[in-house]
């Protein structure tokens, strides 16, 4: 007994310096954002809104730049979607000779570096003139994300009983009432996982905008990029853009949380 | 009520060369209730699946009324079907459940909500519309499961092992329950089950199923007792199969000699003198001579050595060795269950039975 109580406070404890080694990190970024300037060697900075006037501001670009990497990580996520669900279909209702080693060769993204792959993809995507667009970010951006979604869609499959369609036909529905009613409603919460974690990585993105996108596609990560290196080192306006980006992750954090205990929303995080 | 009619069907699947239904021809009259009993992968499922067009034979017809109901889309063909597994529809509450067939027919709202409480209260759930399948027992889902598929008023009830998920308690009240509300609503029905007592205790008529083919279709108590090969016997619980040669036949009473000695059958099936044949008796048909009151060497009444003793329970299994003839032998009074070594059987000759298809054709030269 006396032993489970000190485990308890022992686990608690780890819990907090963990979620505190998360958090801390950030906090210096909140209070860059609101910093006209801080040198050494101030203790505390001199206040000041230039940072967040800037973002706001027409010519920062910051509200294009947000509406292009919205519009990308839409377009990325839904023909990720469109692409994977017959995919994961496949892999996870049916048994075929090989299946393991495709598994194996869809993750292959994943096992070669980056760099590499996009590197092929850029002398071919020259010759297809689809550097510098935003067809060819997103077609390069399919690269990541597909294998994830892949990867979360056959689980999601693997859990569905194909037999509720039988059940539903005799029941009376036609095949298309079949989809309506039955399948989509099944297997609609995981597809939402899925394009939720997509949808993050999209936005968050920064390689394959940086190379394909070439500075003609601009998107939030690349813009980031800019002021902290090429452009010059504002450290409040990169704390501000910073911010910006970890938005959609916070509110995905907060939605997805109160999806999972919605029960059968587990089947998209591969349990259920 | 409809009289359905299975002609011929015969069902191969493209991943095996293994016929699953081979030349099936069975009829369901209208309002029975017929279990399709045969053990796992025998096609019994698949012939559930063909007679609610889930499943297109290769050839043969299915008949609803003596019309062919081939060309009629499963949707079409108002069949009620209940799957081994519920299949409850995970996103919906239990009315929407039980609705479901009855939203796809567009039936109005309020005649809706009338079916639907009319069937809950059936089936005994009245209260639970709000409850998510999730929040259901196994015997709960199950009900459910029937209450969909009846609300429709299907021509044809098909269930496929209905009591399999359940436990051996609940399974026990759930074959009462479905047996009256069957004949209650005097659907026509059929189901499919492995349970030789699931079978009898249901149905009217049970055919027997192994690789494909009906070997025997009949009463559950001929199934039992009047075997037509050993592989029903066998399947059946019969564990006594006894060879001999028929000696003498007369007014159906056949002696058949064995290894054992000269048994008395009571037989009315042709059997001539001289043929060699295969007779059986249930294990818990043969009576065991505790007070030893017959005769040694008196009619149908047989010495043996009891190699093995298994106590069940309410149940006594004894394996005897009569002249080198195997045989088990169950009891239920369980009075001697001490090492009995030695013991007297009879073979009541009513209880005796000569396996038709075992019956050879004169072997003499």
């Amino acid at each position: 007994m006396q032993l489970r109580r000190v485990w308890t406070l022992i686990s608690r404890l780890v819990l907090w310096a963990i979620a505190f080694l998360v958090v801390l990190p950030l906090l210096p970024v909140v209070l860059w954002s609101f910093t006209g300037s801080w040198f050494w060697p101030d203790l505390i900075p001199t206040w000041g809104m230039r940072a967040w006037e800037y973002v706001t501001s027409p010519w920062s670009q910051v509200g294009s730049t947000i509406a292009t990497t919205l519009l990308l990580a839409l377009l990325t996520t839904t023909l990720t979607v469109f692409i994977s669900l017959p995919a994961a279909k496949v892999l996870g209702q049916r048994d075929f000779r090989g299946k393991t080693l495709l598994e194996i060769l869809l993750l292959a993204p994943y096992l070669v570096s980056a760099t590499s792959v996009a590197m092929g993809l850029y002398t071919v995507f020259i010759r297809l003139g689809l550097n510098n667009t935003v067809p060819g970010v997103m077609l390069a951006m399919l690269i990541p994300t597909t294998p994830m979604m892949v990867r979360m869609l056959t689980s999601v499959f693997e859990a569905y009983n194909p037999e509720f369609e039988e059940q539903a036909r005799a029941l009376g529905a036609s095949p298309l009432r079949v989809m309506i009613h039955v399948t989509m409603p099944i297997i609609l919460p995981g597809i939402v996982a899925g394009s939720l974690f997509t949808f993050l990585g999209a936005i968050n993105a920064f390689f394959y905008p940086y190379l394909i996108g070439g500075g003609k596609v601009k998107v939030l990560a690349v813009l980031l990029y800019q002021f902290m290196g090429a452009g010059g080192y504002d450290l409040p306006i990169t704390a501000a853009i910073s911010i910006i980006l970890a938005i959609p992750g916070f509110l995905f954090l907060i939605f997805s949380d109160k999806l999972i205990k919605e029960e059968y929303f587990a089947l998209g995080f591969g349990g259920g | 009520m409809i009289t359905v009619r299975l002609r011929g069907l015969t069902k191969t699947f493209s991943y095996g060369s293994v016929v699953a239904v081979d030349n099936l021809t069975l009829d369901i009259p209208a309002g029975e209730l017929v279990a399709l009993l045969g053990p796992s992968g025998c096609g019994k499922t698949t012939t559930l699946k063909m007679i609610a067009g889930l499943i297109q034979p290769d050839k043969g017809d299915v008949l609803f009324d003596g019309e062919s109901v081939l060309d009629v889309p499963v949707d079409k063909r108002n069949v009620g079907m209940v799957f081994q597994r519920y299949l409850l529809f995970p996103h919906m509450n239990v009315f929407s459940n039980v609705a479901f067939g009855l939203k796809m027919r567009r039936v109005p709202k309020d005649e809706m909500q009338q079916r639907v409480d009319e069937v809950l209260r059936l089936v005994r759930l009245e209260g639970f519309e709000k409850r998510h399948p999730a929040q259901l027992s196994g015997g709960q889902m199950q009900r459910v499961a029937i209450a969909r598929a009846v609300v429709t008023n299907p021509n044809l009830l098909l269930m496929d092992e209905p009591l399999a998920n359940l436990d051996a308690k609940l399974r026990l009240e759930m074959r009462e329950f479905i047996r009256s509300l069957q004949r209650r609503l005097g659907i026509t029905s059929m189901f499919v089950t492995h349970d030789q007592a699931e079978a009898a205790v249901l149905a009217d008529s049970v055919a027997v199923m192994f690789d494909g083919e009906i070997h025997q279709f009949g009463k559950p108590r001929d199934l039992f007792n009047r075997p037509r090969s050993t592989t029903v016997a066998d399947f059946m619980g019969s564990t006594n199969f006894i060879s001999g040669t028929v000696k003498s036949e007369e007014a159906n009473i056949c002696i058949v000699e064995s290894c054992m000695g000269k048994s008395k059958i009571e037989y009315s099936g042709d059997a001539d003198v001289g043929q060699e044949v295969l007779f059986t008796i249930r294990p818990e048909h043969i009576e065991i001579d505790y007070c030893h009151v017959l005769e040694p060497g008196s009619q149908n009444t047989y010495r043996g050595d009891v190699s093995d003793i298994i106590y069940e329970g309410g149940l006594v299994k004894y394996f005897v060795e009569c002249e080198g003839q195997k045989l088990q032998v169950h009891d239920r009074s369980t009075r001697f269950l001490a090492d009995v070594r030695e013991l007297s059987v009879y073979f009541d000759p009513e209880r005796l039975w000569i396996i038709p298809e075992e019956i050879q054709s004169d072997l003499r030269p």
